[in-house]
């Protein structure tokens, strides 16, 4: 799988912060490549030097194989759609005229792919209705559709589900993926919200304070996440103790509930709960989740264990 | 840069900016109108003549001076500052249109804006003139084509000025504050040089009640030599001592003041600024 876009040492910094530490990532083709991180981690930073709204201090990055001290990196952007921080749109247009304006800026004459557009992010028949009354999911599918014209190769979505009710989650969520699967287009995605970045991301980049932590596929994301069963009990503070004895990784999430990461069987962990007179109420299978594994990445990367 | 360009002049027409100018400019030079109308009828009142002549519309033209620079503020920070408040401006930026592309078609577009607004203003002062019974010898001629010329490249200048401040702060209330600032600051000044240079070198004073004896006396505010050199550059290329002209010593000084002077001035404010907003464009770091 090629790599759309390239990024080499890159670092950026404000005076003495540094706020981007020789960032090298790779976004292969056809990828939803989603960018973990906490605020203030240098996602959005990153965001804006690839599309050009700010320079690297140091370092490089190529679009489609151009690289950004190349001339012909202006006309690759061309093949680039964004949406930084929040959707870029005039309120006073609608979506028609907004989207149109884009195709202008992009040099493009016909329109007539407009109400196509419009409809792929469910924005049809909006009419003349001003893009300031719309509500903010109809106004972040309007930015999608804003950074759609021209049919992008990839698309960068800084929070694009940012303030969304869980409807929009799920509407925005659809879109992207038949974005991704028709059209093929990779798209580069952050998110607070993790657990709805793991249902969209084929790949994974933990940031933290402009460092790059890892990368990996979600295939290879399955393979590490620690596997978890979710023990419901009577009493935790009782059976703390045996499994310290024992020497079991635990963590304890309430008064009555603890998530295990040992292997460990069940009736192992029955006995043990007897032993310390504990009632089992239930156990079932919990993995640690996106936002825990990338927590833990960012413990070890402290020095917390 | 077409692509530039052809975005920003579609989006003065698509946000009815473009029918706001165009709405503005006459109801403004009405008001103008009122307010010459009002002076000659002053006039007429003092046994002066009543007729409308080309001083009426280079009067008025005149008066644009002090209008349009507030309109064009005004301007700019609906066309370029709302722009960055939201962000539209990044679009732009992200599809690859290099960075003075931008600059240079706001600016455009702007400067489109003020010159339509004075011709538009120029023809409804030119109708009006023409059209009322009391009227003589109203004509294009070259007089008048000098003083709008003037009052155009002026108003230029301050529109070109306020696209750099736009750019620079990214902050429509701030640039609005300090385009208004500076055009209060040059009124100001105008003002106050010119009463600095209207103190009389010398004044006649009376010395002896009884015997009625009067004898001259230097004038201690009177500025001579370079500070009084440096004052009288200043006052000619501020373009509000047109007003003060106007006022205290009528057209024949206000147009005789010399305008070339001001063109030169106002010529050199729209390269420079020109200059400066290329310059930090292009190290602009966008929201």
């Amino acid at each position: 799988m090629d790599n759309v876009l390239s990024i080499n040492g890159l670092c950026k910094d404000y005076g003495k912060f540094h706020v981007l530490k020789n960032v090298d990532l790779d976004i292969p083709n056809g990828s939803i490549f989603g960018l973990v991180g906490r605020n203030g981690a240098g996602k959005t930073t990153m965001m804006r030097i690839i599309t050009g709204l700010a320079e690297p201090t140091s370092g490089t990055y190529s679009i489609g194989g151009v690289s950004s001290n190349d001339r012909k990196i202006l006309s690759v952007r061309r093949r680039m759609g964004s949406i930084i921080d929040s959707p870029a749109i005039y309120r006073n247009l609608s979506a028609y005229d907004n989207v149109k304006l884009q195709y202008i800026n992009l040099g493009m004459t016909s329109f007539e792919s407009i109400p196509e557009l419009l409809e792929l992010v469910d924005l049809q028949g909006t009419g003349k209705k001003k893009a300031g009354k719309f509500s903010l999911g109809m106004r972040q599918r309007l930015g999608i559709a804003v950074a759609l014209c021209g049919k992008p190769d990839i698309l960068i979505l800084d929070e694009p589900i940012n303030g969304l009710d869980p409807q929009g989650i799920i509407q925005m969520r659809e879109i992207l993926l038949r974005i991704n699967h028709e059209r093929h287009t990779t798209i580069l995605i952050s998110s607070h919200i993790l657990e709805e970045l793991s249902k969209l991301a084929t790949h994974y980049a933990f940031i933290e304070k402009g460092e790059i932590l890892q990368t990996l596929s979600s295939r290879e994301l399955m393979g590490k996440v620690r596997k978890a069963s979710r023990l419901k009990v009577s009493s935790t503070e009782l059976l703390c103790p045996v499994f310290d004895r024992e020497e079991i990784e635990y963590k304890v999430e309430d008064d009555e509930s603890l998530d295990i990461f040992s292997d460990i069987t069940a009736s192992r962990i029955v006995g043990l709960a007897n032993e310390a007179n504990v009632e089992v109420i239930s156990i079932t299978e919990n993995n640690e989740s996106l936002e825990g594994y990338f927590m833990n990445l960012v413990a070890k990367r402290d020095g917390i264990t | 840069m077409i692509c530039a360009l052809r975005s920003s002049f579609c989006r003065f027409v698509r946000t009815g900016l473009l029918a706001k100018v165009l709405i503005f400019s006459p109801v403004l030079s009405l008001i103008i109108i009122l307010h010459t109308c009002a002076e000659h009828l002053m006039m007429y009142l003092l046994n002066r003549p009543r007729f409308l002549d080309n001083s009426f519309i280079i009067i008025n033209c005149l008066k644009l001076v002090v209008v349009i620079p507030f309109a064009a503020a005004v301007f700019c920070t609906v066309f370029t500052g709302n722009d960055f408040s939201s962000r539209t401006v990044n679009n732009r930026i992200a599809t690859g249109i290099p960075r003075f592309a931008v600059y240079f078609a706001d600016l455009m577009v702007s400067l489109f804006a003020t010159v339509l607004s004075i011709l538009i203003a120029v023809f409804v002062f030119v109708v009006f003139a023409k059209t009322v019974p009391v009227k003589e010898n109203i004509e294009l001629n070259r007089q008048l084509a000098e003083a709008a010329g003037s009052v155009i490249l002026i108003c230029m200048a301050f529109t070109s000025f306020f696209v750099v401040f736009q750019f620079f702060f990214s902050n429509r209330l701030l640039a609005v504050i300090v385009s208004a600032l500076i055009i209060l600051g040059l009124m100001m000044s105008a003002s106050a040089i010119y009463s600095m240079l209207e103190e009389p070198y010398r004044y006649y004073v009376k010395i002896d009640e009884e015997t009625d004896t009067y004898e001259w006396r230097i004038n201690k505010e009177y500025i001579g030599g370079t500070p009084r050199k440096i004052l009288t550059f200043v006052y000619d290329v501020d373009p509000y001592s047109v007003m003060n002209d106007l006022i205290e010593g009528g057209l024949e000084v206000a147009y005789e003041e010399d305008l070339s002077k001001k063109n030169i001035t106002s010529g050199a404010v729209i390269v420079l600024s020109t200059a400066a907003g290329f310059t930090s464009v292009k190290k602009k770091e966008f929201a």
